[in-house]
């Protein structure tokens, strides 16, 4: 049990640490919301599900489960509503994006 | 068993690890060209302390400080949506 929890506590801490340098290396924003909105969410929900199964009891587990299910909703909408208002307000991409319908999409 | 005995240091371990993307996302809060550059580096800033609280309430064997993950991963997103309404005001990136 304890073996579980740590293994998901590494993998998520890994994913985050994966997620910060994606934000610092990609080359514009939308990358940028692309590394933020899913290698995050999967990090910090492993770390959650990690940390509940270590300390134990239901508590822990309802707190963790409640957290999981908010953030799995609630971060990949926040990044999509960052990158929607980056490309309303006319923020270039990178120049080798290969632009296809953006402009519907605005 | 022998993880029971090095639990601690791991940890902890983790812990600076989650200290490190953070350092990582505020760099990119303080360079980030656009303002949605560094909306979203302040979100992945959060994020990171939610993990760094879980963790930190597994080293201390507290369930009472799993509910600032919760309560802080609840404000993130009327950040996330006040700072992307925000932008979408304002004219320029």
């Amino acid at each position: 049990m304890m073996v579980v929890a740590l293994a998901l506590a590494v993998f998520g801490v890994l994913m985050i640490l994966l997620a910060a340098v994606g934000l610092l290396r990609l080359p514009d924003v939308y990358m940028r919301c692309h590394a933020a909105g899913k290698a995050a969410t999967l990090g910090v929900c492993c770390v959650m599900l990690g940390a509940a199964a270590g300390i134990g009891g239901g508590g822990s587990l309802v707190r963790a489960l409640l957290t999981v299910v908010f953030l799995f909703v609630t971060i990949p909408v926040g990044a999509q509503l960052i990158a929607r208002a980056a490309l309303r307000n006319g923020a270039r991409p990178h120049p080798k994006t290969r632009l296809e319908k953006t402009d519907e999409i605005s | 068993m022998m993880l029971d005995a090095y639990l601690p240091r791991i940890l902890e371990v983790l812990l600076g690890i989650v200290m490190l993307a953070m350092a990582l996302a505020a760099v990119r809060l303080l360079r980030g060209p656009t303002r949605a550059d560094r909306a979203i580096a302040m979100d992945v800033l959060v994020i990171a302390a939610v993990a760094g609280v879980a963790l930190m309430a597994w080293r201390v064997d507290a369930v009472a400080l799993l509910d600032v993950a919760v309560a802080v991963a609840m404000v993130t997103f009327i950040s996330a949506v006040a700072l992307a309404w925000y932008l979408e005001r304002r004219g320029k990136p």
